[in-house]
């Protein structure tokens, strides 16, 4: 007694088709997700203690995050357009495969940044833990 | 056992005063805010930037070093002496490598960002800038 299950080469196809995409959705969901919660920490710095004067809230605001796929953006979270501006700038540097790019859109951010204050290091310092710790669990 | 902001302020300041960087500058090494002001001295200036509170504590510590300009026309104009910018530099380029020697107890130590110069407006003093990144797992 024997029992066969035939998967013809356009089955097959689609089934990789659609295993790829599940796959290429979970990884810009996984990075989307680390984004948010970086920028978070970011974004509630200044209240969490004053690492710097957030008197405007023009740097606070510009402070956001993109998911980029093969250079295009899939995901995002800005306030501010400045923020978006800067993270377009990164597309060059993302162009194959996936990339989370936080960015402070500020034009001030570099000169808060250098004088030792922390803009957008810790976001960096999160994402970088959740990145390095999703992929250990998907390897 | 985590370390708290000051440990971790305290463990660098000691660790630079023992540099070759402190060795080659004119003033001292300070924690920040404690430079006195209206210095005309090469201060270095250490500070505490980011620190999580995980297991695997990370945070950034930045390194300023204040350098003052080679001459002042009498039109206002401040020139920047390139060639003492470019030593200072070097010097704070290659913390991190004395730093992991000074400091074992931590697990990284590193460059967060590239060494850069920058001019502060309101003392008219040049500053090279940079921020370490650190690890420290606790116990």
């Amino acid at each position: 007694m024997r029992a066969e299950f035939e998967l013809d080469k356009k089955s097959l196809e689609n089934v990789l088709k659609n295993f790829k995409e599940r796959t290429e959705q979970s990884v810009v969901a996984q990075l989307a997700e680390i984004g948010k919660r970086s920028v978070e920490i970011a974004r509630k710095l200044p209240d969490q203690g004053g690492t710097y004067h957030n008197r405007t809230g023009k740097l606070h605001n510009s402070i956001g995050y993109a998911v980029f796929k093969d250079g295009n953006v899939v995901a995002e979270d800005f306030i501010d357009p400045s923020g978006r501006e800067a993270a377009m700038k990164k597309r060059d540097g993302s162009k194959g495969g996936f990339a989370l790019v936080i960015v402070a859109g500020a034009e001030y951010a570099m000169d808060v940044h250098v004088r030792g204050y922390d803009v957008i290091d810790s976001a960096i310092i999160n994402a970088e833990k959740e990145f390095q710790e999703w992929l250990s669990q998907n390897r | 056992m985590r370390k708290t902001w000051s440990t971790i302020e305290g463990d660098f300041y000691n660790a630079i005063k023992q540099t070759e960087l402190a060795k080659a500058i004119s003033g001292d090494v300070y924690k920040f805010g404690i430079r006195p002001k209206g210095s005309k001295k090469e201060d270095t200036v250490v500070k505490v930037s980011a620190l999580d509170a995980k297991q695997l504590q990370s945070g950034t510590v930045s390194v300023i070093t204040y350098l003052q300009p080679l001459t002042k026309a009498d039109d206002g104009w401040v020139v920047p002496d390139k060639e003492r910018i470019a030593e200072i530099e070097a010097l704070t380029d290659s913390l991190p490598e004395e730093l992991m020697r000074l400091m074992p107890d931590y697990d990284g130590i590193k460059l967060f960002d590239g060494v850069g110069n920058y001019y502060e407006d309101d003392t008219e003093e040049y500053f090279v800038s940079v921020k370490i990144k650190f690890d420290y797992l606790t116990t």
